[in-house]
């Protein structure tokens, strides 16, 4: 399939996998478009898993994108002294739950991250092994490991659960 | 917790997390970027291209920067040899050659002997102080397994080494060289040039200039020392 074509079918669901990890609609269209750029440079061998190279790209994108994020706003209080106005986050609380859940997905290992990224996206077990090269038989424990690590990373950080 | 649970916090979690309210993405406005992205992407790697292309024709265009090339390339080519020196890891050079009758000379053919390599010219007077040093070590370190070999890198070749030879004879083969050989070891920026080649062919020491007579006898012993204990 040309690139144009997978571009007008896959489009849609890369940017929105991105708009939900990283929130800024803008930045999640211009990476949805590198991440195409990506695929129209690699040699992926015929036969293999498309939709899955694009989605995991686009978690891995999105992911390094809530990581550079979370770097960034470490030096936050410094500009918050500077007169910089409060976060979104902050203004309302109905992102707050949101904002939690991005600050977890960049604190717990990528790998983690990317499983409970593309798992949320509907992705089946067999596709996620076959979009993160990993044995169809351990991805059920994989993931398991993956919940344990956010339940704990959120805990640590907001004390108690939500729900 | 049970795992039950964790499940359902994790996933109730993940579904809280959606994209911004009221966005819709313009499939047809973000192909237009892509294509444009790629083609400035594509521009520009021909440009890059174009560049080192240019720059590697004005390179070999004119004399003085080819010649500035040729030194930069020796001397990392030298800088390579030297630290493989270092490492112990030095490359076997390997050379064919004719001598001044003619006779066909490999490197290959003093495997088992120390060689005492000294590139020269007939027209570099710190050569020309060299060879008695050398005639005498061929002398007398020969019977203790000492070959000494010289290659002239005149340019006129035999035409130059041959008149001179008549004048001065030596007791050690000489050949007329080339830039592959000089590339072999390492593109022989100065000369006189010597080498020291051990008797399983790895060059073991290595000297641009006048070399100190006293340190290569020394150096020559303990090699042929070193090898008539093996």
């Amino acid at each position: 399939m040309d690139v144009e074509s997978l571009f007008a079918e896959q489009y849609e669901r890369v940017a929105r996998l991105i708009g939900r990890v990283i929130r800024d609609p803008g930045r999640a269209e211009e990476l949805a478009v590198e991440v195409f750029l990506k695929y129209a440079r690699s040699s992926l061998p015929s036969g293999s898993n498309v939709e899955g190279w694009l989605f995991r790209t686009a978690a891995r994108m999105a992911l390094d994108e809530l990581r550079a994020q979370a770097r960034r706003r470490r030096y936050e209080p410094l500009l918050r002294l500077a007169g910089k106005v409060a976060t979104p986050e902050e203004i309302h609380n109905g992102f707050q739950e949101q904002a939690r859940v991005r600050a977890v997905l960049g604190a717990i290992s990528l790998r983690e991250a990317e499983l409970l990224v593309l798992r949320s996206e509907g992705v089946s077990y067999e596709e996620l092994a076959s979009a993160l090269t990993l044995n169809p038989a351990s991805v059920g424990t994989l993931l398991s490991r993956a919940q344990q690590a956010f339940r704990k990373e959120y805990v640590k950080r907001y004390g108690t659960e939500s729900y | 917790m049970e795992p039950k649970a964790i499940d359902l916090f994790v996933e109730r979690s993940m579904a809280a997390l959606t994209a911004e309210p009221g966005w819709t993405t313009d499939t047809a406005r973000a192909l237009q970027r892509y294509q444009a992205v790629a083609a400035a992407r594509r521009r520009r790697r021909v440009w890059v291209v174009c560049g080192a292309a240019a720059a590697c024709v004005f390179v070999l265009a004119f004399p003085g920067t080819r010649v500035f090339a040729e030194r930069c390339v020796a001397a990392c080519v030298a800088e390579t040899v030297a630290v493989g020196q270092r490492l112990g890891v030095t490359a076997v050079p390997a050379f064919t050659l004719t001598d001044a009758s003619g006779q066909t000379v490999r490197l290959a053919d003093f495997r088992g002997k120390v060689v005492l390599l000294n590139f020269w010219a007939t027209w570099c007077p710190p050569c020309k102080t060299e060879i008695p040093w050398f005639v005498e070590f061929q002398s007398k370190y020969e019977a203790a397994g000492l070959v000494v070999l010289g290659i002239s890198m005149d340019e006129e070749g035999w035409a130059a080494v041959r008149p001179f030879m008549e004048k001065n004879p030596v007791n050690y083969r000489m050949m007329a060289g080339n830039d592959a050989v000089a590339r072999e070891f390492g593109g022989v920026a100065s000369l006189p040039s010597t080498f020291l080649i051990d008797r399983s062919g790895r060059v073991v020491w290595s000297h641009s200039g006048i070399a100190d007579r006293a340190e290569l006898d020394g150096r020559l012993r303990a090699m042929l020392t070193d090898g008539s204990r093996r």
